[in-house]
């Protein structure tokens, strides 16, 4: 070899480097054989070597052959030890279009199941399960009222009080040139009630409330609290998910009340304020224009509203596994999830009622 | 307890456990697992990582439902296929899970007390606190007792878990690596611990690790899972005197690889020549 007539070309592998040296190095090689010298490579070197044992694949019987020079004794014995590796395959998950769809399809099922289940079993230990002797007491129930419902209290009615003056506003500016502004106020006391109210709450609470119970629970089931909890014969659900059930059931209607008074207040403001009305006057149209039967009707939804926030969190959190990315991957689904659930439902409220 | 176990006179077994399959969706991870752990004994299940040792934990203890397989504990039958383990018996096993899994919302006395509380909810708080307190106290842990879970070590949640396992006065007790990520002197202080538990109580236990020293110090009997099939199940100085080629090798840390079937990279090398001067 050494006498060989072929002009080899020497290449320089720097120490800890690899990308020039490796692209250089191919190019002689597809012209013929290539000399690399080794002198500035130690032992240890995983980066320099790494470069040899490219090159040494890539050489071969079409192209050059490659010989090292200045080889340490070091690096020399390191070399012969030197596995000649595959880099693994990565699992093929070639499922078709129709698998892929089954799959979708089936674990949105499923998790509707999960859904009904803790529907079930969250309405039956609010009900004849609070007699049984094995119902936990209703501490946990105040507590989450506390967290989830009067916590969220200013932020509902500030952003509702808002949105009432804007609608006002809006209103009164569009009715003053018809003389109509007297029936902003049974427009504003007619849609806080029957749409503004309970779904500015609901969505206000699927982002806050709605989240946090996805993340705790979720975060329990990572760090094997859940396990624990069975493993001591307690059932996540009733521990869990009926406190938290509880509590939005009554304070998800009563968060709405307080929506639909904000923006109503709001409108009390843009009705004195800008047009002028007198109190006695807003005070009997707000009576003539809204109907009993749109207050029951949006303690109706709140409820339902609340269910869903409670029950799609519920199921997100307990269905989670895996590490903390998997606790963010629920929340998120938590909150999309609930969202439009929310206007779905009140889509269907609306042909129902009206 | 133990005169529970007594009076059971059918089974001379804390815990038996036969024909166990389990696996997740199509791959089998245990196939035809059985033994039985006597009651005070402590037995030792250990393998290399994937065997297979926290799917056993966790079908045994109804986290995961089995293909095949039945348990009994001290004598009562459980089809592991239900994952439906009576609360009779859950109460009479205590679990410490690799971290405490202590619930990170209640304080650790709150944590001790909850089985408690759940199982007998009829007790009055006096009562509720002087168990604990005496629970808390034989793991050294009785000043935490306000404690969050987050304000404590590793060891101490361990320590913490381990009280609230203990607290229902448990006949079985199952630990999932007591001592990984612990100190040697901590993970020695919790060994010796749990051997007292058993000289005082006569808790059996079935503890899964893969930390020699402790297997050395605690172990009566051993169970070792190789691919999910049990490759030896002896006692302690059986094991250490088996000539079965993978427990020779978990118990020596020998031959880091055996069945090295790669072949190497073969360079040609010349000697003698030194330095960039050639081309």
């Amino acid at each position: 070899m050494i006498g060989s007539n072929l002009p080899a070309h020497v290449i320089l592998v720097p120490k800890k480097n690899s990308g020039p040296t490796v692209r250089e190095a191919v190019k002689w090689l597809h012209r013929g054989d290539v000399t690399l010298d080794c002198g500035q490579i130690e032992a240890g070197d995983t980066r320099a070597i790494a470069v040899l044992v490219i090159l040494q694949k890539e050489s071969g019987p079409l192209l050059g052959s490659l010989r090292l020079i200045g080889v340490s004794s070091g690096l020399a014995l390191h070399l012969q030890s030197i596995p000649l590796l595959e880099k693994p395959k990565p699992v093929a998950l070639n499922a078709g279009i129709f698998e892929t769809a089954g799959a979708e399809l089936y674990k949105l099922l499923h998790s509707l199941y999960e859904l009904c289940y803790l529907l079930t079993e969250s309405l039956y230990w609010s009900t004849i399960g609070r007699f049984d002797p094995k119902a936990l007491p209703i501490r946990g129930t105040l507590l989450q009222m506390v967290k989830l419902g009067s916590d969220a209290l200013p932020i509902v009615f500030v952003l509702s009080f808002l949105i009432g003056l804007t609608l006002a506003y809006q209103s009164a500016v569009q009715l003053e040139p018809l003389g109509g502004t007297i029936y902003l106020v049974r427009g504003v006391g007619i849609s806080m009630f029957s749409e503004i109210g309970p779904l500015i709450t609901a969505i206000i609470l699927a982002g806050r409330s709605g989240s946090a119970i996805t993340a705790e629970i979720a975060s329990m089931v990572v760090q094997e609290e859940v396990k624990a909890l069975k493993t001591m014969g307690i059932h996540p659900v009733p521990y869990l998910v009926v406190p938290r059930f509880q509590a939005m059931t009554i304070t998800v209607p009563l968060l709405t009340f307080a929506s639909v008074c904000a923006g109503i207040i709001a409108g009390f403001v843009v009705a004195i304020l800008y047009a002028k009305m007198p109190v006695t006057l807003f005070i009997s149209e707000l009576r003539s224009g809204v109907p009993l039967r749109l207050i029951w009707q949006c303690a109706v939804k709140s409820v339902v509203f609340g269910w869903i926030i409670t029950l799609v969190a519920s199921q997100k959190g307990l269905a989670t596994s895996g590490g903390a990315d998997a606790v963010g991957r629920s929340t998120t689904e938590c909150v999309v999830f609930s969202i439009a659930a929310i206007i779905l439902s009140d889509a269907l409220f609306s042909f129902l009622f009206y | 307890m133990i005169q529970n176990n007594q009076n059971k006179a059918l089974s001379e077994f804390a815990l038996e456990v036969h024909d166990l399959k389990a696996g997740y969706n199509s791959r089998v991870v245990l196939d035809n697992v059985a033994f039985s752990v006597a009651p005070a004994e402590i037995r030792v299940v250990l393998g290399v990582s994937g065997c297979g040792k926290s799917t056993l934990l966790n079908t045994i203890l109804g986290l995961q439902k089995a293909m095949d397989g039945e348990v009994s504990f001290f004598g009562d039958m459980v089809k592991l296929t239900e994952m439906q383990i009576p609360r009779t018996t859950r109460e009479r096993c205590g679990v410490l899970f690799q971290n405490g899994a202590l619930l990170s919302s209640l304080t650790l006395a709150a944590n001790v007390a909850l089985p408690l509380r759940m199982y007998q909810p009829d007790l009055s708080i006096n009562v509720v606190d002087e168990i604990v307190a005496q629970k808390l106290e034989s793991v050294g842990m009785l000043d935490a007792w306000y404690k969050y879970p987050a304000e404590l070590s590793g060891g101490m949640c361990k320590r913490a878990g381990l009280a609230r396992a203990l607290v229902l006065d448990p006949g079985l007790l199952f630990c999932d690596e007591p001592s990984a990520g612990l100190d040697p002197v901590t993970s020695r202080d919790l060994d010796d611990l749990l051997l007292r538990l058993r000289e005082q109580l006569g808790i059996a236990m079935l503890i899964v690790t893969h930390e020699l020293a402790s297997i050395r110090s605690i172990a009566d009997n051993l169970l070792f899972l190789s691919a999910g099939k049990v490759q030896f199940d002896g006692s302690l100085a059986q094991g250490l005197e088996s000539t079965d080629p993978e427990l020779v090798r978990f118990f020596n840390r020998a031959a880091t690889s055996v069945t090295n079937a790669n072949t190497n990279v073969v360079f040609s090398i010349e000697e003698g020549e030194h330095g960039n001067h050639q081309g």
